[in-house]
């Protein structure tokens, strides 16, 4: 079997399970099988030695880390104040509360490290809210879905620990370069978001006044705070990007335990089995696309893909732009931690010799990545705002093809532009350029 | 026997709750050692975190099939009743053969579990490979359940 | 169930590193001895999956256990401890004085009883011997001395022998993952760890880490394997072949990493990449770690190849 046949069964054999509605996970597994089952040199026993090597990485555990913390901000009600911050900042424009929804998303990214979280706490809110003021399900579902791929892309992140962690590459640097394209892609949605508002008049706030403002900043100030504990934890050499996680989860427990007295035993309860439940849920995949990502190691179908790449020799645009293509290719069909994994280590050799910067290659791979949190078959985000918001996914594409034109264009700005991605990091942490 | 599955779902609920709580620990005792002078340098955190880890993903992937909410995508258009119910009954049956292959596979890989002790604490390591085995056990008790339900639901109706 | 071609022998190789690693190098070497050593009748054919195509050493030691996807590989010992700690004691730092007690070693049989266990208990041949790099310590700021190593943070890998030496010298060693080791010292978690000039430069350590201490904390050993599943399953006659080629190849391997090792080092230093400090008192570390040595090995049943390795000098 040539890298090719491979391939064609596996991706075949998965989007046929997918059609027929297997979760994402399990068709991942299930794809596998014949293969591990038919070829002389494999046995099944490599789906589980696969899953193991998966979990047994002391960098996952960011993941679970992460969720929780973001779970018990929520369950303390620190996304409300949140909201109501942002509703005082730009709540007056046309199409306010998808203003709101994208507003906050950006604020949640930074005390957030994982996506998943945000689409889910976030959309729980503001779904029903923006449905209830008239604006599209789909649109409301697109917003949120959109507007949490944030959650990787502005620091704390948990992709960028893991690009840093098995690329040897300054996390610290990582998380200050994604701070402006975090900040790009949701301006780009506020744009989407106001034509949308004009064309379909959505209702919006009266201006708040500096009062309103002041109150609101001041009562959502402590969870402000929360990216100052991680990042600054980080660089001032506290712990380890994985612990910071953990940092993030005890902070949370003493806003909402202590100050704001929202958590009791059983809520902790609650949101302990939640979180575990949703990280199980998530990294359940990540096994399975694991498998699955060995078999095409295995044919060798990553070689065979830069190899012809290497042949073409793009130069650095056309180099940039091959590579965000081939990350959100991938992103479509697995999750991004495997992803990382299998093409990171796979293209940077590519990279490296078109002249990218390790720090510029790992944002255009992270925020092409994160894009597919939102892009079918598997888009996280995606799948939990649409259930958040009982429709279907194929009811919800039109509004995400829509929304994806101006973040794409981000994207192609991010490969442009290398010396606004590094800027940040050469600025803030000028003994590393 | 539906008594018996919600009691076993009841069991796996309170233990994931449990495992998280095991996870935050370890990692806890790690940092704090670097700060904390009466605080032993543990080398068991790292590993114990992660073999807590790998016991959350496998039950809660359990959960999650109970409760039917692995994520699916759901793009082909609605069909009639009788094909609706046909598609059901493939996935259920497409899900029971990887729950086949956790369960027959997973004992096989539980076995090289057998002769290896983890490299720091010195657990056995079967503690950890059998977790795939019976979070295939697991799924096929759960979706049983589902086909028997669905069977069921279908004379009545 | 699916074969290429049944008059072909296919290999699989694998190699963390690319084609100018020393470990590539004799891997590419063992294949060409093995082919050019075997006169039977099939074809034999060679992949080598390079560049961490298929994971981390640790996962090699387990395909091979398992019989499937990887039949040889050079991996570090300490993967083969799970299922035999005896083994554990190539790990031990100040096991060999220096390189000339280290090649005595590697041409004696010191590790016959290790090797019977390894096969025993994990399926899995031992062909030869590769290694001969030394760890040095490395970090934020030297350790010229023994006083400086004294409360010096530093990562060491999960193994117990490890913490357990390098806490009897006076550090303070902290357990973290390989993969943490690069943004733990940027960050200033750690304030440094142990490794070789190969390590150094590919990990690129160096950008966190500039100054090495020469301290030689150990030479490494690295034996390369072959899955016992598949050795047996081979004809006779490729079984032979593949010993002999195995034992040739690792001697070439650690003649060429020997040869690599200092120079690369220098080399790291002329281009600005790190300072290199001498280490005063390595005697003393010597005698310290003597008697962390032979309890350790006691405790993992190991005292009789540790004598015999101690009876070499
Ligand atoms: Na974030
Ligand atoms: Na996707």
């Amino acid at each position: 079997m040539g890298p090719i046949e491979v391939a064609v069964i596996l991706m075949s054999l998965f989007i046929v399970l997918v059609l027929l509605r297997v979760p994402v996970s399990f068709a991942l597994g299930l794809a596998t099988v014949p293969i591990f089952l038919m070829h002389d040199r494999l046995t099944v026993t490599l789906l589980f030695t696969e899953m193991f090597r998966a979990y047994n990485s002391f960098l996952l555990l960011a993941v679970p880390f992460f969720l929780l913390a973001a779970n018990l901000m929520n369950r303390a009600g620190i996304t409300d104040r949140l909201m109501n911050f942002a509703k005082a900042i730009v709540g007056h424009l046309p199409g306010g509360l998808g203003h709101v929804n994208i507003t906050v998303s950006m604020l949640f990214a930074g005390i957030s490290g994982s996506s998943t979280a945000d689409s889910a706490g976030i959309g729980a809110i503001m779904i029903p809210a923006m449905k209830k003021e008239g604006y599209d399900a789909s649109l409301a579902v697109t917003v949120t879905a959109c507007s949490s791929v944030m959650g990787v892309i502005i620091p704390p992140s948990v992709l960028m620990i893991i690009w840093g962690g098995v690329m040897s590459v300054s996390i610290g640097g990582l998380f200050l370069a994604g701070i402006i394209p975090g900040i790009a892609i949701g301006l780009s949605m506020m744009a989407t978001v106001y034509v949308y508002a004009r064309r379909r008049n959505y209702p919006r706030y009266p201006l708040a006044g500096w009062r309103a403002f002041f109150n609101s900043a001041g009562s959502a100030l402590l969870a402000l705070f929360t990216p100052i504990i991680i990042v600054g934890g980080i660089s001032g050499g506290f712990f380890t990007p994985t612990e910071a996680s953990l940092a993030a989860v005890l902070y949370s427990l003493l806003l909402g335990g202590l100050i704001y007295r929202k958590l009791d035993l059983k809520a902790l309860k609650e949101v302990f089995y939640e979180s575990a439940r949703f990280s199980a849920i998530a990294l359940f995949a990540v096994g399975t696309a694991s498998a699955f990502a060995f078999l095409l190691a295995f044919f060798k179908v990553p070689e065979a893909i830069v190899s012809q790449l290497q042949d073409l020799s793009l130069g650095f645009i056309g180099t940039g732009m091959v590579i965000a293509a081939a990350f959100l290719l991938i992103g479509m069909f697995i999750d991004a931690i495997p992803a990382i994994i299998i093409l990171g280590t796979v293209l940077w050799p590519v990279a490296e010799a078109a002249g990218y910067h390790p720090i510029h290659f790992a944002i255009i791979g992270v925020v092409a990545l994160a894009f597919g949190l939102v892009t079918p078959p598997y888009g996280l985000c995606l799948l939990i705002s649409c259930s958040l918001g009982n429709i279907r996914v194929a009811d919800a594409l039109r509004d995400v093809v829509i929304m994806l034109v101006p973040m794409l264009i981000v994207l192609l700005l991010i490969v442009l532009l290398p010396d606004l991605i590094l800027w940040l990091p050469r600025l803030l942490m000028p003994e590393f350029f | 026997m539906a008594h018996f599955i919600d009691r076993y779902f009841k069991l796996l609920q309170g233990l994931l709750t449990i495992m998280l709580c095991v996870l935050v620990v370890p990692v806890l005792i790690q940092v704090l050692s670097r700060f904390l002078p009466f605080i032993p340098r543990y080398i068991w955190t790292e590993e114990i975190a992660r073999f807590a880890f790998i016991w959350i993903i496998l039950i809660g992937s359990s959960i999650a099939v109970r409760d039917q909410s692995h994520f699916h995508v759901d793009i082909l258009p609605k069909f009639s009743p009788k094909t609706e119910h046909n598609l059901r009954v493939i996935l259920l049956m497409l899900m029971l053969l990887l729950a086949i292959v956790f369960v027959a596979g997973g004992f096989q890989f539980a076995l090289f579990g057998l002769t290896q002790s983890s490299e720091i604490s010195g657990l056995p390591m079967l503690t950890i490979y059998i977790a795939w085995p019976l979070a295939g056990l697991s799924w096929m008790l759960f979706l049983v359940e589902q086909i028997y339900q669905h069977f069921n639901h279908q004379e009545k109706s | 169930r699916y074969r290429p071609d049944h008059n072909t022998i296919v290999l699989h190789g694998a190699s963390q590193f690319d084609d100018s690693h020393s470990y590539t190098r004799a891997l590419v070497r063992f294949s060409e001895l093995v082919a050019s050593y075997y006169t039977g009748p099939e074809k034999l054919e060679f992949v080598l999956h390079k560049n961490s195509e298929l994971g981390t050493e640790k996962e090699y030691f387990s395909y091979m256990n398992i019989g499937a996807v990887v039949d040889f590989a050079i991996t570090s010992p300490s993967h083969g401890s799970t299922f035999s700690r005896m083994i554990t004691i190539m790990d031990v730092p100040f096991l060999f004085q220096d390189t000339e007690h280290y090649l005595a070693a590697m041409e004696s049989d010191v590790f016959a009883d290790l090797e019977q266990q390894l096969y025993d208990r994990a399926d899995v041949r031992i062909l030869g011997y590769g290694g001969g790099e030394k760890r040095h310590i490395f970090g934020r700021r030297p350790v010229r001395n023994l006083e400086e190593l004294q409360g010096f943070d530093m990562r060491v890998m999960g193994s117990p022998i490890q913490s357990r030496m390098f806490s009897a010298l006076g550090a303070y060693p902290t357990v973290i993952s390989g993969d943490e080791v690069y943004n733990a010292i940027q960050t200033g978690v750690i304030s440094g760890a142990e490794n070789s000039a190969t390590a150094l430069d590919y990990f690129k350590w160096y950008e966190v880490a500039q100054d090495v201490s020469l301290t030689a904390v150990s030479i490494i050993v690295r034996p390369l394997l072959f899955s016992g599943k598949r050795f047996r399953a081979l004809p006779a006659g490729l079984q032979d072949a593949i010993l002999k080629a195995g034992r040739e190849a690792m001697q070439f391997e650690r003649e060429l990493e020997i040869a690599i090792d200092d120079p690369l080092m220098q080399q790291l230093a002329a281009d600005g990449k790190v300072r290199l400090h001498e280490f005063a008192n390595r005697d003393t570390l010597l005698k310290l770690a003597a008697p962390v040595k032979a309890a350790y090995a006691r405790e993992v049943g190991a005292s009789a190849i540790l004598d015999a390795i101690n009876a070499l000098k």
